[in-house]
């Protein structure tokens, strides 16, 4: 499951930050990227949202510390929207 | 005059010495605490012979010794620049070289300071580290007059160099007395402020010591790359009752508003760059109990001078197009419209006692920017362009040139332009800006290019301009719409590929342009 999640947000990383090579792993933050500012974490989440059809509350946006964070809050998402 | 600054606060902390003044990372540090770092900093710096005026810089950090060392430099009649890790390189010390800086204070990063110091073809500049044990001796600033340096912040500027503006005592001290003796703000040292800002940004001054001169505490917000968005953790945890915010920090929560309950906000402030009222609406269901202003004030003219004071309810103004007004000139300053304007529209210029004399070591931006009325009044010509409405209030309607707001950072687009050219061997570049679904303004580069070049070019930047100013996109374009001039059409070019929705790229990612 996991492994599905973390394709899709590979692809959704590369759209929002324009580069096709970028790869993601679970320890990743917004300090690895030197792109990735607010401006670009809003454009993510909100993409994110849209592609796995989920909603994000504030303090979960405010609790992820990294990649990893991300992709477990998807996945706990689709749990109870399943 | 001058001393008053510094004098309010020792006042603060001989009154409530126990009381927090900053809150770093969940831990507070008394007044007492920041008075003893203020004074052993005060004290290094006399044992490093800086004479009154001569400028010290800082590295910034989120720490009590960054603070401590802002008032220990101007305890010790020195004026204080400050410097941002995360710039590149050469860009800081284009900054020592051109404020003739000696001694550069750090805490954490030496290696960082060390590099930055060694400045080619240069005079020596010593790092030196600020995380000293407090004092207890008695801070006793050095007196100042208002003709004294107090601080030099460095801007974008349009040749691709940084420009520096000084300002001094009589410029911050006429801040001050108008935020605290004009009545019209009534802070109280229950008061706990919001710190939002990079240090190398004047509105800092606003947040840090504004709560020092009335008794109250501080928040700074850690330094991260999510920054803005971490506000909201801290308007929160902190019970925040002042913040001064850029417009961008609530445009980035919209999608939240109706999670956040703010109800201690007493004063909502806004400053730095186009507010919208829509947004506003939005926000001000947040802050239930808050005053709410628009303020507006570029560096050259001390943090900010023109307030608008938003009432709840209100509709857009009819002819401000989403934006909310900036108002009236505030207590001892006058805006007008340049005289040589004609029609409604016009730049606004600013005079009083808060407008700098000039830019530093730049005589020609300062003859540019600097004027005098026919009536023998100093001004000085912001660059934007406004109008003013039937009440007297002041309207943001542009600029006048190619100067844009990032997340409240003054961008001239020629600096970009510049260092882009640079990259491409001189091949035509147009840096512009767009704004994003969600609503945040962000740079975008055209480059006169078969191949697309955006990745290395990137990187180059990267080597020469702050984060805020790399682009976010970059289109080639193979040939650039010229005018009936001959020259480059920007509106053409940016209508044509952006409003068009036309993005070409190529597919190469050869470094070649």
């Amino acid at each position: 499951m996991n492994e599905e999640i973390t394709g899709k947000l590979k692809s959704v990383f590369q759209s929002v930050f324009d580069e096709n090579d970028i790869e993601i792993n679970r320890e990743m933050t917004a300090e690895d990227l030197p792109s990735w500012d607010s401006l670009h974490h809003i454009q993510l989440i909100s993409e994110v949202e849209r592609a796995f059809r989920i909603k994000f509350k504030l303090r979960e946006v405010l609790s992820m510390k990294n990649v990893g964070d991300l992709i477990d809050l998807i996945h706990a998402k689709q749990e109870v929207a399943a | 005059m001058g001393t008053s600054i510094l004098s309010r606060f020792i006042e603060c902390s001989r009154q409530s010495p126990a009381s927090p003044a900053i809150f770093i990372d969940d831990r507070p540090y008394t007044y007492d605490e920041l008075k003893g770092l203020c004074s052993a900093v005060c004290t290094l710096l006399k044992a490093h012979d800086l004479k009154k005026g001569d400028r010290v810089g800082i590295l910034t950090e989120n720490n009590v010794y960054t603070y401590a060392s802002i008032l220990g430099i101007l305890s010790s009649g020195a004026c204080y620049v400050p410097m941002n890790h995360d710039n590149p390189v050469e860009r800081n010390r284009a900054i020592i070289a051109d404020a003739g800086i000696k001694v550069l204070l750090y805490t954490e990063k030496e290696e960082e300071a060390r590099e930055i110091c060694a400045v080619p073809r240069q005079e020596n500049c010593r790092p030196l580290n600020n995380r000293v044990t407090a004092s207890a001796a008695n801070l006793d600033p050095v007196a100042q007059i208002p003709a004294d340096l107090c601080y030099l912040l460095f801007t974008s500027g349009t040749t691709g160099k940084p420009k520096g503006v000084p300002i001094y005592y009589r410029n911050l001290s006429a801040f001050l007395d108008m935020m605290l003796a004009s009545g019209r703000y009534l802070f109280k040292p229950s008061d706990r402020f919001l710190q939002m800002f990079e240090l190398t940004f004047d509105l800092s001054v606003f947040s840090f010591l504004v709560p020092l001169c009335v008794g109250a505490s501080f928040y700074p917000i850690p330094r991260k790359r999510l920054a803005y968005l971490e506000v909201a953790d801290i308007l929160e945890a902190g019970k925040i009752t002042v913040a001064l915010m850029v417009p961008s920090a609530i445009n980035y929560l919209k999608p939240y508003f109706g999670e956040i309950h703010l109800p201690d906000m007493r004063y909502s402030l806004f400053c730095g760059e186009a507010l919208y009222h829509e947004v506003l609406c939005g926000w001000a269901q947040c802050v239930p109990g808050a005053k709410i202003e628009n303020l507006y004030g570029p560096t050259e003219a001390t943090i900010f001078c023109l307030r608008y004071e938003w009432q709840s309810g209100e509709l857009p103004h009819p002819e401000g197009k989403g934006i909310v007004p900036i108002g009236r000139p505030m207590e001892g300053m006058d805006a007008f419209k340049n005289e040589n304007s004609h029609g409604e529209e016009g730049e606004l210029c600013l005079s009083g006692e808060q407008v700098t004399l000039g830019y530093w070591n730049n005589p020609e931006k300062t003859a540019e920017a600097f004027g005098t009325t026919e009536g023998g009044k100093k001004f000085y010509r912001t660059g934007d362009l406004c109008k003013v409405d039937a009440a007297a209030n002041f309207l943001y309607i542009g600029r006048i040139d190619n100067q844009v707001k990032i997340d409240g950072h003054r961008v001239e687009l020629e600096e970009i332009e510049f260092h882009s050219r640079a990259f491409c061997s001189d091949k035509q570049v147009v840096a512009t800006v767009n704004t994003s679904e969600a609503g945040s303004v962000y740079i975008l580069l055209f480059i006169e290019s078969e191949n697309d070049v955006g990745k290395d070019l990137s990187e180059y930047l990267r080597k020469h301009l702050p984060e805020y100013m790399i682009p976010k996109q970059t289109i080639s374009v193979s040939r650039f719409p010229l005018n009936s001039n001959g020259k480059v059409d920007r509106k053409a070019l940016i209508n044509e590929y952006l409003h068009g929705d036309r993005w070409i790229a190529g597919d190469s990612k050869e470094p070649n342009c």
